[in-house]
């Protein structure tokens, strides 16, 4: 018998850096919701003006460390070189 | 975590690769939802410019149109709501629906964010709305205020894995709270032809919920009181709520009927830290539902989705 087919009902999309950034007026500058490093977390993170609303990829860890090792070596050789995080 | 986006994986932020891991997942299509302005989109509120906030909303809107542009039948799009000011909710519902969103986000306890309770009739234009465009509400988890899950001086204490462990286990308590404010709320009896659904909190706590609404609903006579409430909580939920599992194995083996087979839907939370990666999900559905019947899984895993968001079965 085939598989039934799924329909997931709960996924999210992570948001790239520039959603709001190429998508609202530039009147509002840099309270514009961007992306920028933030050196104390060592993590990229989302702004709104100075305040911090966490590590930008906290929502894309899978297959991230110790959450899947094996599949993690999958898709990483398989689509992009191997990098070193900075907190490594 | 990954420390830049860059990092991710890919399938997390590019619909193609995306598409690629439904497909090793045998998942045809999927239901998206945000993460950075919350669930309840209430952190773009603290820009404190209803213009701006407007803006931010407006464009996360349009930015998950684009996004699935690759395969539109394949993804159903859940807009985010400007819940905070009704009138523009209202027409930023009219607006989602027409460029293809297929529900809309809502907090289960906007009086968290200090807006009026879920029953306040304040809310009453935008289910009118809703149901007008024949969207269906989503309440996911989290869409209250997590500050007590995350209060910094709890991590310092158990350290950061414990907190993720306890913090993912006790906001479905709050679900449960938003539930039960729904099923009490009027919002049922009066909009009865609009569809909420509970995402990401789970299924195994519904019948106790159900039966002990349903109870103190009796020993209250609610209805000397409220002549509107026709039904039982437990006839409301099972004619107008939707509840989404993932990892549960109790709930799909013994607890379908207490819960309703037309009322359960199957989630991965993919690329959250809980997710089903598709290395997991053949496992987790044989282990919850190989002893049913087919009927059984094709209304979990396809029919109930496929009815409520209108999505076309695949090509053979």
């Amino acid at each position: 018998m085939m598989a039934i087919p799924i329909i997931d009902s709960d996924t999210h999309v992570t948001e790239p850096a520039d959603l709001w950034t190429s998508r609202v007026a530039s009147k509002w500058g840099e309270r514009v919701p961007h992306v920028k490093w933030d050196p104390e977390r060592r993590t990229e993170a989302w702004f709104m003006g100075d305040e911090n609303l966490g590590p930008a990829a906290a929502s894309a860890s899978y297959g991230w460390k110790n959450q899947c090792p094996r599949c993690r070596r999958r898709w990483r050789t398989r689509t992009r070189p191997p990098t070193t995080p900075p907190n490594a | 975590m990954p420390p830049t986006l860059a990092d991710a994986h890919p399938a997390s932020y590019d619909a193609a690769e995306r598409l690629k891991v439904m497909d090793a997942s045998g998942i045809h299509a999927e239901v998206l939802y945000p993460n950075v302005g919350g669930f309840a989109s209430t952190v773009f509120l603290r820009l404190d410019d209803p213009e701006l906030v407007l803006a931010c909303v407006r464009a996360y809107n349009d930015f998950l149109i684009d996004w699935i542009a690759p395969a539109p039948e394949r993804f159903v799009p859940v807009a985010a709501l400007p819940f905070w000011d009704v009138p523009a909710s209202v027409r930023e519902i009219e607006r989602a629906a027409s460029i293809g969103h297929r529900a809309v986000l809502f907090s289960g306890a906007p009086h968290e964010h200090g807006m009026p309770y879920l029953a306040d009739r304040h809310w009453d234009p935008i289910w009118a709305a809703a149901r007008a465009a024949g969207l269906s509400v989503s309440l996911h988890v989290g869409s209250g205020d997590l500050t007590d899950l995350f209060r910094p001086e709890r991590t310092a204490i158990e350290g950061g894995a414990v907190t993720y462990a306890r913090a993912a286990t006790s906001v479905i308590q709050d679900t449960v709270s938003h539930l039960v404010d729904l099923l009490l709320s009027g919002i049922l009896p009066r909009f009865p032809e609009l569809s909420f659904v509970s995402v990401e909190s789970g299924i195994g706590w519904i019948p106790f919920m159900l039966e002990t609404c349903d109870y103190h609903f009796l020993r209250g006579n609610v209805r000397a009181e409220r002549p509107e409430f026709d039904l039982l909580p437990s006839e409301y939920f099972r004619r107008q709520v939707y509840g989404c599992y993932w990892f549960e194995s109790v709930a799909p083996r013994l607890l379908i009927d207490e819960i309703g087979l037309d009322r359960i839907m199957f989630e991965t939370d993919f690329p959250h830290p809980t997710c089903l990666g598709p290395e997991l999900v053949a496992d987790v559905v044989e282990n919850a539902l190989g002893g049913q019947t087919e009927e059984v899984k094709r209304a979990i895993l396809w029919d109930n989705a496929a009815a409520l968001y209108g999505i076309e079965a695949p090509a053979d």
